[in-house]
């Protein structure tokens, strides 16, 4: 089912929770919600579940609205963060609760869950309470359970943030794979970029209940929209010097330097921020456009190294092939690749290149 | 921890000697309902009945109505802790998950209403159930005692401890808040209600001011209030007067034996003092 928001706001009273979020989820997509902590992600959520009341604007699945719906009489899938399994109920009367609410016969229903379980992995749990489970067996009971009446479309609340590291990466793989495999349409909630990175097919970045960004994981690393998008992803985070426009070059802060990246006019005198991946440094590289800088630390990572190069009182970080001869203290030239090079407005956080 | 052994000797030697003060009365009571009048009377008095008679059972049984005091005390028991339970879980619910206007202004005068004491309210009570035409009946000695704020309190103070998302998680789920109430709040606060109801049954079985009040003839008076009117009206014969007492508590004991599993744990778990 495609759901379409329009103009979304929630308030908490002078709290602004969601602002003004418009956006279109499409069809059996898998699509992460980003955003940091507060930020609105699972209001939003619940807005879409028709647990929080809407404060404006207006939800339509496939066309009907639905804003003033009871949560009851949408057909979602709701996956909490704490997984909210009934406590006093075995796994099997958890995932048959819904379908027994719908009057669902019992055979029909041991059936489905019968599905679900060999679905999300829990055949063996059938007969256990909640509290005998580990989280991870929780969060699957919790999806089985959010699937059992087919939903039109499920929605996880940071599914994976109650989970160890390593089960964290496993589980991630599942909800993809489950996904995959039913083919529902969902929605996830994460504050974790490499999560949201790793297995959505589009990535919705919220700030401050404000829709930044609806892109697909690619998109969003190669073309950030604003200096929050760029800060937001990215693992180093990505490199930011301050400096001015003069005479059409980039001049970073506190420095004599004038470094050509820029591919179109910009207004002199502005105040910029210069955002470059650590990837798209090229240390100890000569070319016409390179420019000093001075090597401040070296940390060794095996087949590369990451080396802290400092411009001004900036300190960039960039990755060398540890084939290199360079030490602490030298001054090496730096080139830049034309991808992971953007240019922002320092004010506003706009995108000017 | 080479101590320990001799803390736990401690400790059990106390609980015992507690458990004793406690018991002994009752077992005298029962004891004392088999002897003789002879032998009730004797000093040093004997421990132990030279025969166990039931004719003080009989001699009960036969002067005071005491079947029909006991089927009394079993409607009136059963119907207010029935009643007080319907009542009290939908308070709790109301209470602590709709929301409605001025529901915790209403809920705190709930609260200072406790402050008023039984005894200030019998007046006013009595008035009511002798306008209704209640006074020796049995629906007037259940009705006043339908509904319990302390219960309903307690209750919804475990309610309010249940996670909003298994409430939203439950509507999600297709179910609608009566549904919710009865399939997930009630399962989950089992051991509270449970224990709300035995005191709530044991409180009513033992009530005493208010029968006496309000049952005056035999077909209204319940098991303490026909003990009361067997030593009015029979006399101190203590042997017999056991034997009644033995056939007003005996209910109470097998109860508690029955569910005293579920009393423990629902005192542990609920935080709730009898
Ligand atoms: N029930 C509520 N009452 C008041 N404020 C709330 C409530 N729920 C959320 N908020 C506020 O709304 C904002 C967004 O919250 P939330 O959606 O939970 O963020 P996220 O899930 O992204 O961490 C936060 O500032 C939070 O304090
Ligand atoms: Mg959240």
């Amino acid at each position: 089912m495609q759901i379409h928001v329009e103009n979304l706001t929630k308030r908490y009273g002078k709290t602004i929770a969601v602002n003004d979020f418009s956006a279109t989820f499409e069809e059996g997509k898998l699509i992460a919600l980003l955003g940091p902590s507060g930020c609105g992600k699972s209001t939003m959520l619940y807005m879409l579940a028709g647990i929080a009341p809407v404060t404006s604007g207006k939800i339509l699945f496939d066309g009907t609205d639905v804003t003033y719906l009871p949560p009851e009489k949408r057909n979602v899938g709701l996956v909490f963060q704490n997984y909210a399994l009934y406590p006093h109920m075995s796994v099997l009367a958890n995932i048959c609760f819904p379908l027994e609410i719908a009057k669902v016969t019992k055979k029909e229903r041991l059936e489905r869950a019968g599905e679900l379980a060999k679905l999300v992995h829990i055949e063996d749990l059938m007969d256990r309470k909640p509290n005998q489970l580990s989280g991870g067996q929780q969060q699957r009971v919790a999806i089985a359970r959010a699937l059992a009446k087919r939903p039109s479309f499920l929605l996880l609340d940071e599914p994976l943030s109650n989970l160890d590291a390593r089960l964290r990466l496993e589980m991630r793989e599942e909800i993809r794979r489950i996904q995959k495999d039913t083919g529902v349409t969902t929605i996830f909630v994460t504050h974790d970029q490499e999560e949201a990175m790793s297995i959505s097919d589009s990535v919705i970045l919220m700030k401050d209940g404000v829709l930044q960004q609806y892109a697909s994981p690619q998109e969003l690393y190669d073309e950030p929209i604003n200096s929050f998008a760029a800060d937001f992803l990215g693992n180093p985070p990505i490199n930011k010097i301050s400096g001015t426009i003069d005479k059409g070059k980039f001049i970073p802060e506190g420095t004599e330097l004038a470094i050509d990246v820029l591919k179109a006019d910009q207004s002199e005198g502005t105040h910029v921020t210069l955002a470059l991946r650590a990837e798209s440094l090229m240390v100890n590289h000569k070319s016409p456009k390179s420019f000093p800088a001075l090597v401040d630390n070296l940390f060794v990572m095996g087949k590369e190294e990451i080396v802290a190069l400092r411009i001004g009182d900036t300190l960039l970080r960039g990755y060398i092939d540890a084939s290199h001869k360079i030490k602490i203290g030298d001054e090496v030239p730096v080139s830049l690749r034309s991808r992971g090079v953007f240019l922002f407005d320092s004010h506003s956080g706009v995108r000017l290149q | 921890m080479k101590q320990f052994p001799i803390k736990k000797i401690v400790v059990y030697l106390l609980l015992s000697l507690g458990a004793i003060t406690m018991v002994f009365p009752y077992v005298w009571m029962i004891l004392s309902s088999f002897k003789t009048p002879a032998e009730v009377a004797t000093t040093p008095p004997t421990w132990w009945p030279s025969s166990f008679a039931f004719t003080n059972f009989v001699y009960a049984f036969h002067t005071a109505p005491f079947g029909q005091y006991f089927i009394n005390s079993l409607i009136v028991t059963s119907c207010v802790v029935l009643l007080t339970l319907t009542t009290t879980i939908l308070a709790a619910f109301a209470f602590s998950r709709l929301k409605f206007p001025g529901r915790d202004i209403l809920f705190t005068g709930l609260l200072a209403l406790m402050m008023v004491p039984f005894e200030m309210m019998i007046i006013t009570n009595y008035a009511t159930i002798s306008k209704l035409h209640l006074i020796n009946t049995i629906p007037g000695l259940i009705i006043p005692f339908t509904s319990s704020i302390f219960y309903t309190y307690v209750l919804r103070n475990f309610f309010l401890s249940i996670p909003d998302s298994l409430y939203w998680s439950a509507r999600i789920d297709g179910a609608s808040n009566w549904q919710y109430l009865w399939k997930v709040m009630v399962p989950i606060a089992k051991p509270s209600i449970i224990t709300i109801t035995l005191l709530n049954a044991i409180l009513s079985w033992n009530s005493f001011l208010w029968p006496l009040l309000i049952a005056n003839t035999n077909s209204a008076r319940t098991l303490p209030i026909g003990l009361y009117a067997f030593i009015t009206e029979g006399g101190v014969r203590y042997e017999r007067l056991m034997a009644a007492a033995t056939i007003v508590v005996i209910p109470m004991i097998i109860l508690f034996l029955l569910a005293r599993k579920h009393i423990i744990s629902g005192v542990a778990k609920g935080g709730l003092k009898g």
